[in-house]
């Protein structure tokens, strides 16, 4: 079949550009604000990776996701963390808040969120998929010595429709807003259009991908933010 | 008068004045070329619908499926297949707008060559093809936007016309489940809407048409299949359920033709014994006027032949034309459609099978001719007392009547090995009986003074008998056991279709319940079966760090061993599944039940430890039990069972079967939509008529091809009785002479027809249950095989009723005054 | 002169206006027609006739196998033409013993088992040696447990003889005995059987075309045009 180009790529990647460079520079003052924490002698800074097939690494071994990936990296970067995987392949942002109290529990003390796609892929009601996500994050920031809450940004693939997928889209900024917690951009078109970076069904990162999310969108911030917790 | 001049004269004249004593050999020898005929065509004709139906169901003779667009031309010339005709779909999911709102929906893009085999019927009619401004929605997705044909819905920024609604897709039992509404584009169509496929999750589908596919091209095509991303499925050859159903049913059809030719084989042995024994006579009478015994036989062996190739001819004709008839009528109350075959190639295939079969059993005619005495039957009066030999006679008689047998089936089993194995075993049964019966009998002859008069009567009968005897009881029991068989077979098949196939797969699937929905649902439908999945990853077998050597590049750790398996916990056994090894009792704290399979692969054995990480937390157990899964089912499959008190705690997502009627369905739909709508239900109860219309195809085939072997057995029965009876009348007139009553004589003749034919049911059906349970399970590979059947016990007792009748009726309306039957002339 | 019966002299066989015709293909063919004669207790009697003369047809009616058109059969006082089918059944097993031309043997049964048939069909115990005693008295000892198609043509008719005179009958019938054998055998077995009727006792009506047969007899009928009459 041809390859058609269109402009739909395009404006989705002007979009991620621009939404990201906004978040990156506009992430600061919520990274600023980070209280130095307690961390475990043993584990270091405690890290859970919360999320769907993306943090579990679908498809992979446990070490080629990016969880394992970021350990990796911020121990080479000769921070003391532990990142735990706590990802569940499939999980909708339903069965994602059904777990927030279980994850809350073992009291991280930075949570990243990576969630959502399945509920684009499913084509389930946005405003659910907000309010969800939304319900996820109180619970994790409830109660005492809350965590440092990462939410990760998803995008609907392009076969939802426009007008799902600009919702959709837009739903993780408004989160990050209301929610006040930390934006990283995870799932961009650079990345995502890069044959290269995926696996054969064409949805799911493999392990060049998980790398290059790690090194273009979480590495600095994490490492800022471990900085912060730890800087006692 | 020359010697092929006598021949001919003489065959003539014995089939034009002696006419009578034909009718009941020709009768038979035509009746069982009909069914013969009949067989063979429904057989042909069934197979041809049966793999077109295969083909039908998948889409192509060999259809590929991948994730990601390939180069479908490159496997063909791998695998150095040219298809004749081909057709690519990509099946991807989207949203379609109507004014009326928006709608997410399973799309299927086809090229003009779409359908290859089957048919895409629309509510309209019959889909034909899509041009660029049309759309093809299923009734669903014509209701959730509110459109019809001729409305106009949009994709992307496109807009199209619905041009008609879909009422079923050629695959769909194939297909897979689908979440969401149907909606067909045309290729051109699609590019309209200028999607760059290379971003979508889709699922591309090339079928082609590829004629007689060799085995070892099957076996190449799967195995590149199992090597690459994609995968191969091959029409008739795929494991899914209803492909093997469809696969045994043709399975079936040859077991009917094999029995139906044994039955016809013992039907025309027996009738031409009949023509013997009665021609026996005046074939002494030729002899003692000085006819050579060569010349004899051929007189005999041209008479045969006559009357062979009348029966051919009536029941060839008579055959083809019921095979019309049936077809019309299956066409007309059943919807199917038989292809036709070739009718002269299967006329003249039964026309040679009986000819074959009877040329068979004139060897032991010729044998007969020769144990002619014309002192013996002309001057001692004697007809059946052959009581030399009669061991010797019969094995080779039964021998020869048997090779043509081994050949046909032969060529049905497609392998000389198997076709002669199983014609050995057939003939092996035969001579045991034979042999069993011929010692029984001699064993109570010798004890004969110990009963009364009548029964000491029956004895000695048997036991002078003879031959006839042993053959008549012996073909009797052969065509009961086959008959019985057939039966049995049938029945375990038919369970297999109606219960196996059709019942087993749930109605309906429900996806991602969570814990907290878990009550409120149960609540409401308590006959959903549950069962929690909790995703996890193996980091340690036996002491190996898997993960960790994973990481390190270990070759040896199949990297299958790094992905993610879903762990449930419970402590029964599903319907599907059979604990193969180990412990029969699972889910016990600290144990680990796992499926056979994947212990093979991965090296675990029973006592094997293994630790799970589970959300950041290990949970360790030791191996218990190892289970295998009817995969067939369509129950659930878990890798890994563990128990509720080493995983329960972990948050986990419920997937839940059930075994609901329409209306339940839909109040579980409604109910989830409003309160749940993260979870899916997957009904599977469309496919139900479908599946239904299939099997109900499938058993109609069934039953109009088990049903002439009955006939023929009955023939074969009747025959039996018959020739015994005209064996035995001359005797029941000197009893009577004697001073014996007609009604005295009358009783001993049914009491002796029918204790043999329910001694011989009973000895049958215990073999044919044995028999079947071996057909059963190593031929068809069916689990559980009938072994019991109520009509079938009731149908032999039926046959041994029907036995008594025709005695009975014989008897009676036997009118010859006694006189007659003792006068010294020749008596029949 | 025709001699008087003496008193002591009591019929056994009566036959009156006895008429049989047989319906064929080409018509009504009358076999016998008016025949009347009378046997008397102990007598031998000969019917003869030519070939198709109904001479077996006689025989037929008078052995109860037939019966008549009209007219009528009495045996030892009994009018045959009022007993029932079954009647006529245990008549012929007490009353009348049959010599067929064609031995008419039980082929599956053995010589001794033969002869006892016509006792065991009336259901009365087999007494061993009145059957070893008529064995002895037909001259077949060492044939007794022989089966039918092992022994010869006058050995057959022996057992025969032995077998119609096992029930102890009034009536003997025999039907051509001898034609079936050679003249030598013919001779020997018609001297059997002349001298076993003697030594019982019995009554004889014999058939044959043999005109030496029957000048042994003590009278002799002749069958000539459907008619019988007493020779002088």
């Amino acid at each position: 079949m041809k390859k058609t180009i269109n402009f739909w790529i395009v404006i989705i990647a002007v979009v991620s550009v621009v939404a990201g460079a906004i978040l990156f520079f506009g992430g600061d003052d919520k990274i600023a604000n980070i209280e130095p924490r307690q961390v475990s002698t043993t584990e270091g800074v405690k890290i859970i990776a919360f999320g769907d097939s993306l943090t579990a690494g679908y498809g992979l071994p446990a070490n080629e996701s990016y969880p394992a990936q970021l350990e990796t990296e911020l121990t080479k970067r000769g921070y003391s963390v532990t990142v735990i995987n706590s990802g569940v392949s499939g999980e909708t942002t339903r069965g994602n808040l059904e777990r927030a109290a279980f994850i809350r529990k073992q009291n991280p003390d930075i949570v990243l969120l990576g969630i959502g796609g399945n509920d684009a892929l499913r084509l389930l009601p946005v405003e659910e998929t907000e309010k969800n996500i939304e319900e996820t994050i109180k619970i994790l920031k409830g109660g005492e010595n809350p965590p440092v809450v990462v939410l990760l940004r998803m995008q609907a693939p392009i076969n939802v429709g426009l007008g799902y997928k600009q919702t959709f889209d837009s739903l993780y900024e408004k989160i990050a807003q209301s929610q006040e917690v930390i934006l990283l951009p995870f799932l961009t078109a650079e990345v995502f259009l890069n044959q290269a970076n995926k696996l054969s069904d064409g949805i799911h990162l493999n392990k060049t991908g998980y790398k290059q999310v790690v090194d273009l969108y979480l590495i600095d911030t994490l490492s800022e933010i471990v900085e912060k917790i730890t800087k006692l | 008068m020359k010697e092929t001049k006598i021949i001919f004269l003489y065959s003539k004249r014995l089939l034009l004045r002696e006419w009578r004593r034909f009718v009941l050999p020709l009768l038979s020898l035509s009746v069982t070329t009909v069914v013969m005929v009949l067989v063979l065509l429904l057989t042909a004709s069934s197979s041809l619908f049966l793999s077109e139906q295969a083909r039908d169901l998948l889409g192509g003779d060999v259809v590929v499926e991948s994730d990601v667009p390939f180069d479908i031309e490159g496997l063909w010339s791998q695998t150095a297949l040219t298809p004749i005709r081909q057709s690519q779909q990509i099946d991807f999911n989207a949203t379609l707008q109507s004014e009326s709102g928006t709608m997410p929906a399973s799309v299927l893009v086809v090229d003009f060559e779409y359908p290859l085999y089957g048919e895409l019927l629309l509510e309209e009619g019959l889909y034909k093809q899509a041009n660029e401004n049309e759309v093809y929605l299923d009734k669903a997705g014509s209701e959730r936007l509110s459109v019809k044909t001729g409305d106009k819905v949009s994709f992307g920024e496109i807009e199209y016309t619905v041009a008609g609604i879909i009422v079923s897709e050629p695959t769909s039992l194939f297909g897979g489940f689908r979440f969401l509404p149907r909606v067909i584009f045309g290729q051109s169509g699609f590019e309209r809407a200028s999607l760059d496929t290379s971003l979508l999750r889709a699922e591309y589908t090339y079928s082609a048409q590829i004629d007689n596919l060799t085995t070892a091209q099957k076996e190449l095509l799967i195995e590149k299949g199992s090597e690459n991303d994609y995968s191969v499925a091959i029409a008739g050859s795929s494991n899914s359920r209803l492909q093997r159903g469809l696969t045994q049913v043709s399975e079936f059809l040859i077991i009917a033709v094999l029995i139906t030719s044994v039955l016809a084989a013992v039907n025309v042995y027996a009738s031409t014994l009949y023509l013997l024994s009665v021609l026996r006579r005046s074939f002494a009478v030729l002899l003692s006027l000085g006819m050579k015994r060569t010349t004899l036989i051929s007189v005999l062996g041209l008479t045969l032949i006559y009357v062979v190739i009348l029966a051919g001819i009536v029941g060839t004709v008579i055959g083809s034309l019921l095979f019309s008839v049936l077809t019309k009528y299956i066409d007309d109350s059943f919807l199917i459609s038989l292809p036709s075959v070739n009718l002269f190639l299967y006329g003249s295939l039964s026309i040679l099978l009986i000819a074959t079969i009877t040329s068979g059993s004139f060897i032991p005619a010729v044998r007969n001719v020769f144990s002619v005495s014309p002192r013996r039957v002309l001057i001692d009066s004697e007809t059946t007392d052959d009581q030399k030999v009669p061991l010797k006679i019969f094995f080779f008689n039964t021998i020869s009547t048997l090779i043509p047998l081994a050949l046909l089936a032969s060529f049905l089993l497609k392998s000389v090995w198997t076709g002669s194995v199983v014609i050995l075993v057939i003939v092996v049964v035969y001579v045991l009986v034979a042999v069993l019966f011929y010692l029984f009998l001699s064993f109570i002859y010798k004890r004969r003074n110990r009963f009364s008069f009548w029964i000491k009567s029956i004895i000695a009968q048997k036991k002078a008998d003879g031959l006839f005897g042993i053959v008549s009881f012996t073909s009797l029991f052969v065509a009961l056991t086959a008959l019985s068989t057939l039966v049995l077979v049938q029945i375990s098949l038919e369970r297999f279709l109606v219960n196996d196939l059709s019942q087993t797969v749930p109605t309906t699937y429900v996806v991602d319940i969570q814990p907290s929905q878990k009550d409120a649902v149960l609540e409401r439908f308590n006959d959903l079966t549950l069962f929690a999945n909790i995703p996890s990853r193996i980091t340690e077998i036996d002491g190996k760090q898997i993960q960790e050597l994973l990481a390190r590049g270990e070759v040896e750790i199949d990297r299958e061993l790094g992905r993610e398996f879903n762990l449930t916990f419970r402590k029964k056994l599903l319907a599907s599944e059979t604990v193969v090894e180990g412990e029969k009792e699972i889910g016990k704290p600290g144990e680990i039940s796992v499926d056979e399979e994947f212990a093979n692969r991965a090296g675990i054995e029973i006592g094997s430890t293994m630790t799970f990480l589970i959300q950041g937390f290990e949970v360790k157990g030791i191996v218990t039990s190892l289970r295998a899964t009817d995969s067939r089912s369509g129950l659930p499959f878990f890798y890994f069972v563990l128990a509720p008190e080493d995983i329960g705690q972990f948050p986990s997502v419920n997937f839940g079967y059930a075994y609901f009627d329409e209306a339940r369905q839909s109040e579980l739909s409604r109910f989830l939509a409003t309160n749940m709508p993260n979870v899916s239900v997957i009904e599977t109860q469309s496919l139900g008529p479908i599946l239904l219309r299939i099997v109900g195809t499938l058993m109609t085939l069934i039953f109009v091809i088990a049903v002439p072997p009955l006939l023929i057995a009955t023939l074969l029965i009747t025959t039996l009785v018959i020739s015994s009876y005209s064996a035995r009348r001359r005797e029941g007139a000197r009893l009577r002479a004697l001073g014996a009553t007609r009604k005295t004589v009358m009783l001993q003749y049914l009491a002796e027809t029918i204790t043999l034919t329910l001694f011989s049911a009973i000895a049958s059906y215990t073999l044919s249950v044995l028999i079947s349970f071996v057909i059963g399970k190593y031929y068809l590979g069916l689990d559980n095989s009938a072994l019991y059947d109520n009509e079938l016990v009731l149908g032999l007792s039926l046959i041994v009723g029907l036995i008594a009748i025709i005695g009975l009726i014989l008897f009676k309306s036997d009118t010859m005054p006694l006189r007659q039957l003792l006068a010294y002339e020749e008596n029949h | 002169m025709i001699s008087q019966p003496t008193t002591d002299v009591k019929p056994l066989l009566v036959v009156k206006e006895v008429s049989k015709s047989f319906n064929t293909a080409r018509g009504e063919i009358s076999i016998l027609k008016n025949a009347s004669f009378t046997v008397n207790q102990g007598e031998k009697v000969a019917i003869v006739g030519p070939s198709g003369s109904g001479k077996s047809t006689l025989l037929s009616l008078i052995g109860l196998l037939d019966t008549p058109n009209q007219g009528s059969i009495s045996i030892s006082g009994i009018e045959t033409a009022t007993l029932s089918e079954n009647e006529l059944a245990v008549f012929r097993n007490k009353r009348i013993g049959f010599v067929f031309q064609a031995f008419e043997l039980i082929s599956p049964f053995t010589v001794t088992e033969n002869i006892s048939t016509p006792i065991e069909i009336s259901k009365e115990a087999v007494n061993g040696e009145v059957v070893s005693k008529l064995i002895n008295e037909v001259g077949l000892d060492n044939r007794r447990d022989a089966l039918p198609f092992t022994l010869s043509g006058g050995e057959k008719q022996r057992v025969a003889i032995a077998r119609a005179l096992a029930n102890n009958p009034d009536l003997i019938l025999a039907d051509e005995p001898t034609g079936s054998l050679d003249r030598a055998t013919g001779e020997k077995v018609l001297s059997l059987l002349l001298n076993a009727v003697d030594v019982h006792g019995k009554t004889l009506v014999i058939i044959t075309h043999d005109e030496s047969v029957a000048s042994r007899m003590d009278r002799v009928f002749e069958i000539k045009n459907l008619a019988i009459h007493e020779r002088n």
